[in-house]
């Protein structure tokens, strides 16, 4: 099996690339979510005091939690879930969609992320 | 300010780098087993006249510096026994030795002779152990820009010789040998 | 907007914030960590050419490169510089806010009570404080204050009038500890708004991210590293104008941040940025100044052939009458020209003399401009084991900075061969402010203080200074040692920068000083331990320290630093005060320096 224009290829080296980047993904969500917390529960304190910082955090937590980590992870699994496909069947770049990585990767080697993360995921 | 006249000095710029590195193998003659120096080292000279005042435009003071390396410097050899030496060694020379402050515990401080000519001989016992060669005011001298190559007066390897690569002519055979440094006396620049 | 109430002031536990910083500090390093194993784990190990070669490979990987550097980049931006670092700062202003608050309440209390909302708090006095005065029992302050002792406290008359005036001198109280605390709730509220204002800053215009591969890849993927080079280049900007509330560690953060092609392309884009900026590493600034130094003398070389030779022309033909306003116009673009080409062409040939220890002389930054600034090190500060920052003093400017080089040289130099085999030695000639032209008094309508008499020039260079030396702080590789030395007026400068700021300093060595605008070393901020200072006798400047205008002497035993002797070198004031760095004559004290910035003494 091979890439769109492989020349050459480690299908298992490719594999555990897309393991880790999964595991990046992960562990992003789980940092992130562990200082969401803090920060959510900091900026009511500060709101509860009538400071001006305890609504600005909110914000800035929302923005960067939500809005720009979430960009990010879902660009980490972007990139794992096309190399999982890459490992298995020649896809172009620009022809790819979530659907492959349903319908074509090997999804035995990535337990916990069932086919149906993937097609909830926008269509990119 | 003083406008005393500068003192006669016997010799200007241009002689005195031969006079100084003959300064230095003089001093080490007089070191037993001497190990050689790892650097030389040529500071740039100074304007004297920003120091003493206009009687001393066209006056510079030069300075040059020989250091062992780090376990030479470390040696009692040459951090004790040449420090009692060249006490030695200046005092019966008839130099004016102006300051002695070794101490006593830790071996460490400056010793320094001043010669009738007006060198001040500059041993240092610190981190490193050196000997600095040093003019005091002379004339300068017209047009001279650096003096040309003088070999290093022992066991200064050509890559350690910093003078030699930026504060001098480059030698017309620079095979850049290593100077033995126990045959001081033929490789030694002379000043009669 | 902030309704902090004083209240909420007095009560809030504002070590939060700290607490939060921290938290997001240690999240932004767990993060980096996570940037770090894509490119090292995923792209080099996993994704090497050797496991996976083709072009499409070529692409996966330098789109998880963009990924990492794009985590990266917003790690710095976002949570370094807008979130964390504005809790630290609002953090240590609101904890002083708060402490200032609870002094007042402290002295208030039992005699007066604050009253008001958040916006206009103001201070009354208390029903037991009214009862007192009343019973004509108050504290002796108060009945000072009044002037109880012309009343006749004897008959009823005299008691009221008394009772009266001192509920007026009360109440005149209450007014002014309204107007303090009204300063320290205006001061919480900004630091409460600007902190708001910058958090919410956060979600305006948000930098793109890279796309997703899929349709359209390649389209997408040219905009955003268009984008991103835009972003790199206003965040430069940013930085370089001040307007960023990052330090200069968070330039280098940044800096580390970036790929190679990034940092090159910056470079090129806008190296006068670059060249300027604290916190980049101090060979890539050189490289950078080295070749903006080389072209500004070519410009302004070319530039001045022209003019002069259409004054020439001009003056040939008689225009020069007829256009007097271009001629003139000329001529002073002529002189700011010349002035410029000088100091160039003089920084450069210090450049070019190299220095003692054959180690290569950085320039670092520089400003030809006027009187002209040049920061140049002997050696590489970022690597060096020890380094030792110069900042010389009155009549320092470019037209006289191969003497001050010189000086940095010879330091550096005895250093070296003073010093521990094997431990090498920067020194720094940082002339980054405006230094005094004169030192003597001139006669002009009466007497005509000269600048080094005042302290504005050294007031004026404290940032400047602490930036530097946090940024070699940052740039430098591994453990630093850093000795900042002054001398004369430069003197002035460390010790305010030191009083000022928690320098990135170990130890200061002053000499020949003036005053460090302090009274005793320990107001400065490396302590009074770490602070060196040595003046030779018959130095002129024994005049300005006899005034005490710029603080205590340095080398007094009242001051409580460190004092260390220094040879007369020279036989005038004026020459001994400059004769210190002086090689070719005897000074123990270069030794005894040299071994302080090698970390052989104290």
């Amino acid at each position: 099996m091979s890439g769109a224009d492989v020349f050459s290829m480690t299908p298992e080296k490719v594999h555990e690339a897309v393991e880790v980047l999964f595991g990046i993904e992960a562990e992003i969500d789980t940092l992130t979510g562990g200082l969401r917390t803090e920060t959510d529960s900091a900026a009511t304190t500060f709101a509860a005091a009538n400071c001006a910082i305890g609504d600005a955090l909110t914000t800035a937590s929302d923005f960067w939690c939500v809005q720009r980590v979430l960009g990010f992870t879902g660009l980490v699994g972007n990139l794992g879930e096309y190399l999982a496909v890459c490992a298995e069947q020649a896809v172009e770049i620009d022809d790819f969609t979530a659907h492959d990585f349903a319908t074509l990767a090997d999804l035995d080697r990535y337990p916990g992320r069932a086919a149906e993360n993937a097609s909830a995921r926008p269509d990119w | 300010m003083d406008q005393d006249p500068p003192p006669e000095r016997d010799f200007d710029e241009a002689a005195a780098y031969p006079l100084m590195e003959q300064a230095v193998l003089d001093t080490i003659a007089g070191l037993p087993d001497f190990p050689g120096f790892k650097t030389r080292t040529y500071y740039s000279p100074e304007d004297c006249e920003e120091a003493l005042g206009e009687q001393y435009k066209g006056w510079v003071s030069l300075e040059i510096a020989y250091t062992f390396d780090g376990p030479d410097s470390e040696s009692e050899l040459v951090r004790t026994t040449y420090t009692d030496l060249l006490r030695e060694q200046w005092t019966a020379a008839g130099y004016d030795l102006h300051q002695d402050s070794i101490d006593s515990a830790t071996g460490r401080g400056s010793l320094e002779a001043k010669r009738q000519d007006g060198i001040n001989l500059w041993w240092a016992v610190s981190g490193s152990v050196s000997l600095a060669v040093q003019t005091g005011c002379i004339p300068a001298t017209e047009g001279f820009d650096k003096p040309d190559y003088l070999p290093p007066a022992g066991g200064v390897l050509p890559e350690n010789d910093q003078a030699a690569q930026n504060r001098m002519n480059p030698p017309e055979d620079s095979t850049g040998e290593v100077i033995d440094p126990f045959a001081s006396g033929s490789a030694s620049p002379s000043v009669d | 907007m902030s309704d902090m109430h004083w209240k909420d002031l007095k009560e809030t536990d504002f070590s939060a914030l700290k607490t939060l910083a921290d938290r997001w500090g240690t999240y932004i390093n767990d993060m980096t960590a996570q940037a770090e194993i894509i490119t090292e784990d995923v792209v080099k190990k996993r994704l090497s050419v050797e496991n996976f070669e083709s072009e499409t490979a070529d692409d996966v990987r330098h789109q998880a490169d963009l990924l990492a550097d794009s985590l990266q980049d917003d790690l710095h931006e976002y949570a370094m510089v807008k979130i964390k670092a504005t809790l630290e700062d609002t953090h240590d202003e609101l904890i002083e806010c708060q402490a200032q608050l609870l002094e007042l309440i402290d002295v208030v209390t039992g005699e007066y009570r604050f009253e008001g909302g958040s916006s206009d708090p103001y201070v009354v006095v208390s029903d037991g404080h009214r009862e007192r005065i009343a019973a004509l029992d108050v504290s002796d302050a108060l009945a000072e204050r009044t002037g109880i002792s012309g009343f006749n406290l004897n008959d009823d008359a005299g008691r009221r009038e008394a009772k009266v005036a001192l509920l007026e001198t009360a109440e005149a109280i209450a007014a002014e500890f309204t107007e303090v605390l009204k300063a320290i709730m205006t001061r919480a509220h900004h630091a409460d708004d600007d902190a708001a204002s910058i958090l919410k800053s956060i979600v305006d215009s948000p930098a793109e991210q890279p796309p997703p591969l899929g349709a359209t890849y390649d389209d997408l993927l040219d905009d955003y590293e268009a984008a991103d080079a835009e972003r790199n280049a206003v965040l430069l900007q940013e930085l370089a104008s001040g307007d960023s509330e990052a330090t200069a560690t968070g330039v280098n953060d940044w800096w580390n941040s970036l790929s190679d092609d990034e940092r090159v392309g910056l470079i090129e884009a806008h190296p006068e940025l670059v060249g300027g900026l604290d916190g980049i590493p101090s060979a890539t600034r050189d490289g950078v100044n080295q070749d903006l130094l080389a072209n500004e003398i070519t410009a302004t070389g070319d530039r001045i052939a022209e003019i002069q030779a259409r004054l020439d022309q001009m003056l040939a033909d008689g225009s020069n009458s007829s256009n007097a306003e271009e001629y003139r116009d000329l001529q002073l673009e002529l002189g700011e020209l010349q002035t410029q080409h000088d100091n160039a062409t003089s920084l450069q040939a210090a450049l070019a003399a190299g220095s003692e220890s054959g180690e290569p002389l950085l320039l670092i930054d520089f400003d030809t401009s006027s009187d002209g600034n040049a920061v140049v090190s002997v050696g590489d500060p970022d690597t060096a084991h020890h380094t030792a920052v110069y900042v010389p003093g009155t009549t320092s400017d470019l037209g006289n900075v191969g003497g001050l080089v010189g000086d940095a040289s010879t330091l550096q130099a005895d250093a070296e061969r003073f010093g521990i085999e094997g431990e090498q030695t920067a020194v720094v000639m940082w002339l980054d402010y405006d230094a005094p032209d004169n030192a003597v008094p001139v006669m002009q309508d009466g007497p005509l203080y000269p600048e080094a008499w005042r302290d504005e020039q050294a007031i004026d260079a404290r940032p400047g200074l602490n930036s530097f030396l946090e940024g070699m702080d940052a740039a430098h590789g591994g453990e630093s040692h850093t000795t900042l030395v002054g001398h004369s007026y430069g003197t002035v400068v460390t010790g305010a920068t030191a009083a000022e700021y928690q320098i990135a300093a170990d130890q200061i060595i002053d000499v020949a000083s003036p005053g460090l605008t302090v009274e005793t070393a320990d107001e400065l901020s490396v302590g009074g331990d770490d602070v060196w200072s040595t003046r030779a006798e018959g130095d002129v400047i024994e005049l300005a320290v006899d005034t005490g205008a710029m603080g205590a002497d340095p080398t007094s035993s009242e001051f409580g630093g460190n004092v260390f002797d220094a040879e007369a070198v020279g036989d005038s004031g004026t020459g001994i005060h400059s004769g210190y760095l002086a090689d070719g004559n005897e000074n123990a004290a270069r030794l005894t320096m040299a071994e302080i910035i090698t970390g052989q003494r104290g």
